[in-house]
């Protein structure tokens, strides 16, 4: 694109005369959108939500530690407990900055499911697998080793697209230098 | 910044945001919000509505990130929504102004259209028809390709072309108009 083209695009865009106290507002709710503020209201559920999850790990690492536990709860209790001490440390986090972008929420809620149901897969195949001669166990082992081929499957297509997406940046980075370089050998 | 550099920029930043990066969504709003709030301004009645719309428009982009496949088409896509969002909210007395015409694009000469100067063109065109000043205004953001302008208004590239036609003579006119006041 040439430079001139560039040019009269930014003196038309200068041209457009704005009101800063329309510009100050519309940033506020903007940033009201993309970053979650804390309010007293919502800083006191979020204490509450750390006070549950801290009592959740402590209540599951009990189990998990307890001398009388099968494996089956024990799978249970570990992802519980891995799955709350993540929401207290993310939590803690919150709480510290006073607020979160939407987006990581996303992140950690996704975390969380993924480990919850790896824990309700793995349960539901040893379930199944403790007696075999039962015709319901070998139907829930089936079941649990379908639901582990399709985690399998959906975890692997996730790990590809990231791993597509890292390239991709680490390409566009590269371009990036690259013009740069250039815009300063040009000059 | 220039343009070939922004789009660059952008489609870093949007693969940086479909990674998780939270701080790449604000980067491309920084990026492209003086131009998306450019082109609503031409569409909408009052500088209010505008920041309104823009603020939608932002909040609708960062809910479908993650489905724009080719980061390259970014600009197109945010230019799509913005138009989206503009025609939804506003329901503009003007609103038949904005559905595809059919006008002939035999008639077109050339898209390409040179004026120099930017304060001038600036006010000539919000006096345009809507059709055509939003056409022009795309094109002078300079962002788009035709085939891209044609995509978000969802009209042919010839009528895009036909648009920009009768724009530059309108705008012309506007402009010889005001030289012959001014004298």
């Amino acid at each position: 694109m040439p430079d001139n083209t560039s040019n009269f695009r930014d003196r038309l865009l200068d041209a457009q005369a704005v009101t800063p106290a329309l510009r100050e507002e519309y940033r506020k709710e903007l940033d009201s959108i993309l970053n979650h503020r804390l309010t007293p209201r919502t800083r006191l559920a979020t204490w509450g939500g750390l006070a549950v999850s801290l009592a959740l790990t402590a209540l599951s690492a009990r189990s998990l530690l307890s001398p009388r536990a099968n494996p089956g709860s024990m799978i249970v209790a570990g992802a519980v407990a891995v799955a709350s001490l993540m929401m207290a440390l993310w939590l803690v986090r919150v709480l510290r900055q006073g607020g979160f972008a939407r987006r990581t929420s996303f992140a950690v809620v996704e975390w969380i499911g993924s480990i919850v149901v790896a824990a309700v897969v793995l349960v539901t195949l040893l379930g199944g697998m403790a007696t075999p001669s039962d015709p319901a166990s070998t139907f829930s082992a089936i079941w649990g080793l379908m639901l582990l081929i399709v985690g399998f499957a959906w975890g692997t297509g996730n790990r590809i697209s990231a791993a597509t997406l890292e390239t991709r940046e680490h390409v566009l980075r590269l371009e990036s230098r690259i013009a740069d370089l250039s815009e300063r050998l040009a000059k | 910044m220039r343009l070939d550099r922004q789009l660059l920029e952008s489609e870093l930043l949007v693969t940086r945001c479909q990674r998780g990066d939270q701080t790449a969504f604000e980067g491309i709003v920084r990026l492209w919000e003086r131009s998306l709030f450019y082109y609503l301004r031409r569409l909408a009645s009052s500088e209010a509505d505008t920041w309104d719309l823009l603020q939608e428009t932002w909040l609708k982009v960062f809910r479908s990130m993650g489905s724009i496949r080719d980061p390259r088409t970014l600009p197109a896509f945010l230019y799509k929504t913005a138009r989206n969002t503009a025609i939804s909210r506003l329901r503009v007395r003007e609103m038949g102004e904005l559905q595809p015409d059919t006008t002939d694009a035999s008639e077109c000469e050339s898209a390409f259209i040179a004026f120099d100067n930017a304060e001038q063109v600036h006010h000539a065109l919000d006096q345009l028809p809507l059709p055509q000043r939003e056409a022009l205004t795309l094109f002078f953001l300079a962002e788009l390709s035709i085939d891209e302008i044609a995509q978000v208004l969802g009209v042919a590239v010839g009528t895009v072309k036909s648009r920009l036609h009768y724009a530059r003579k309108t705008m012309r006119q506007i402009l010889s108009d005001g030289a012959d006041h001014a004298g």
